[in-house]
């Protein structure tokens, strides 16, 4: 039989048996047959693990998937970082991971730093004034001791009374704001002290007086440049403000430092102000005549220019108020000074300027007395004591 | 994508699966292949081995099939066929003088068959290779003429000249074998 007639249809007879007599095929022997069928296996296997070491984890399935093959860790050093990376785990974390997370905490901490160095450079309207002023705050609250409160919260008004003048430099107003955040920090510098025992708290306030001295000097070179560039589209009221307190806390302390209270002025009897055509109190002398009077005189202690000019001064309301005539009463700081009060002696006298400038509006800020109602008692006790003061 | 084709790409990312559905698919027909040109099951087996051998070593230089598995193990076997005629020595005449026609029993009718075998293999070899692979897959091996053609690379066309003259050319050698 030729078998596929349509193939060798046309064949010659001869090329058909010739053929025909091909086709038989003797059976393979089985066992050589297994025997070479698993050497082809073993040799693929062979071959496979020199070529492509993962192809021995390859399954059809996930050929078929089309899925990479993910290949198990290795032990040993890794060929590259990627895979070192990408394979190994620190504690159960991945080091990809973990590196990742070391880099952000490290450029977190870093802008962080850059930012804390930068944030205290700044004035009020930068974004990063805010926080400036929470680490202040964040400060203040990690002081654990009077003294320590009443040190920082002095470093704080400092740091006010440099950006007033850094802004008034500028040519710009000083926000109202900052003399408000001043008059607190000075207050609460000086009434952390109540809570020290007499040593320390002259000391600490001393130190107080000290740098309201250093401030108002700083403050009078400020003033004076102010009113040689006045301008009606600059707004001196913080300034004026934080004079003030500054004015009004010096006038409290000196007495209980057992200082003259006109030695608050001494600073700024150098500065320009003091030259002020006009200023009742241009001699070296000035201050020496803010000397407070008796307890009970009540035209505040001094001789102010309004009131050697004949200006009616409210004893009551003056700055120095506080020295009335119920020294049983409520203390220096105890009794809030009127309207009057912000052009008081001192001020007038130490900055030499004119009643009516613009500088000395009425300020919106509260009195800085008022900021020490707790200090009354304090204060009470101490009425009589050193200087002839009601402190 | 053919089976076929899908098989191969498996096979290339050495998947143990298709390698071993590769051996089990296509060994036998490669070993008849050879069996018909060379007549001894030993080496038979022997030259279908080394076919696979050589095509999971193609696999690992990436030089074997791309796409037509079958005719690139036909082309190996052919090749070793050629090969072991190459190296043994020239029995193509003694093979056409060893018919004898003359045989009447029945087991000189298998040894006439196994003579005429011979006769038919002593004759192919006197084509040319190109012309042998196509009588042997084209008559033994009842492939297609597409099919041929497409393991061999060649068009239908060539492959039916290819076979015009090779048919041609063995009836003249068996007739010529038979005057003797």
């Amino acid at each position: 039989m030729i078998g596929d007639g349509d193939r060798r249809e046309g064949l010659p007879d001869n090329v058909a048996r010739a053929l025909e007599a091909l086709r038989p095929v003797a059976q393979p022997d089985p066992i050589v047959w297994q025997e070479n069928r698993r050497s082809y296996i073993v040799a693929a296997r062979a071959l496979a693990g020199a070529s492509q070491p993962e192809a021995l984890h390859v399954t059809s399935t996930s050929l078929e998937s089309h899925e990479p093959v993910q290949p198990q860790p290795r032990r040993g050093i890794p060929v590259t970082i990627r895979e070192f990376l990408r394979l190994h785990t620190w504690r159960g974390v991945p080091v990809r991971a973990a590196l990742i997370a070391v880099l952000a905490l490290a450029l977190f901490l870093g802008s962080s730093a850059g930012a804390v160095s930068a944030a205290r450079e700044s004035l009020p309207g930068s974004p990063l004034y805010g926080l400036k002023i929470r680490l202040e705050q964040w400060a203040l609250g990690r002081a654990r001791t009077p003294e320590a409160v009443s040190s920082q919260a002095l470093a704080q008004s400092q740091v006010r009374v440099e950006e007033a003048a850094r802004i008034v430099a500028s040519g710009d107003s000083v926000p109202i704001e900052v003399a408000a955040r001043f008059q607190e920090q000075l207050a609460l510098a000086v009434e952390a002290t109540d809570a020290l025992d007499e040593p320390q708290r002259i000391q600490a306030q001393s130190r107080i007086s000290e740098t309201l001295q250093h401030q108002i000097r700083t403050m009078a070179e400020i003033t004076a440049r102010v009113k040689g560039e006045s301008s009606e589209t600059v707004d001196h009221e913080a300034v004026a403000a934080m004079v003030q307190t500054m004015m009004q806390m010096q006038a409290q302390l000196g007495p209980a430092l057992g200082q003259p209270a006109g030695e608050v002025g001494d600073p700024l009897q150098e500065g320009p102000a003091t030259e002020e055509p006009g200023s009742s109190c241009s001699g070296p002398d000035c201050g020496n005549h803010q000397e407070p009077t008796e307890p009970g005189q009540g035209h505040g202690g001094s001789d102010a220019p309004g009131g050697d000019e004949g200006q009616p001064v409210d004893p009551g309301k003056g700055q120095n108020s506080n020295q009335g005539p119920e020294q049983n009463g409520p203390g220096p700081r105890s009794t809030p000074p009127g309207p009057e009060s912000q052009q008081t002696v001192p001020e007038q006298q130490l900055l030499a300027l004119q009643p009516e400038d613009p500088m000395f509006r009425s300020s919106e800020l509260p009195p800085a007395a008022s900021l020490f109602p707790q200090r009354s008692g304090n204060a009470g006790n101490e009425t009589g004591s050193g200087g002839g003061s009601s402190r | 994508m053919s089976d076929k084709l899908q098989l191969l790409q498996r096979a290339q990312r050495w998947d143990e699966q298709a390698l071993t559905e590769i051996y089990d698919t296509y060994a036998p027909a490669i070993y008849r292949y050879i069996y018909r040109r060379i007549g001894n099951a030993q080496t038979s087996q022997d030259l279908t081995a080394e076919t696979f051998r050589r095509f999971l070593e193609a696999l690992k230089r990436s030089a074997g099939p791309s796409e037509h598995l079958s005719g690139w193990l036909y082309r190996v076997a052919h090749n070793l066929i050629v090969d072991h005629y190459r190296g043994a020595p020239d029995q193509t005449e003694a093979s056409l003088e060893m018919v004898d026609p003359m045989v009447t029993t029945a087991e000189d009718v298998d040894l006439a068959l196994e003579h005429r075998a011979e006769l038919a293999r002593a004759a192919l070899r006197m084509l040319t290779p190109l012309q042998q692979q196509v009588v042997t897959l084209r008559y033994l091996e009842d492939l297609s003429l597409q099919e041929v053609a497409t393991i061999l690379g060649r068009t239908v066309g060539s492959i039916k000249a290819l076979q015009h003259r090779a048919v041609s050319l063995l009836q003249q050698i068996l007739e010529g074998s038979d005057d003797r």
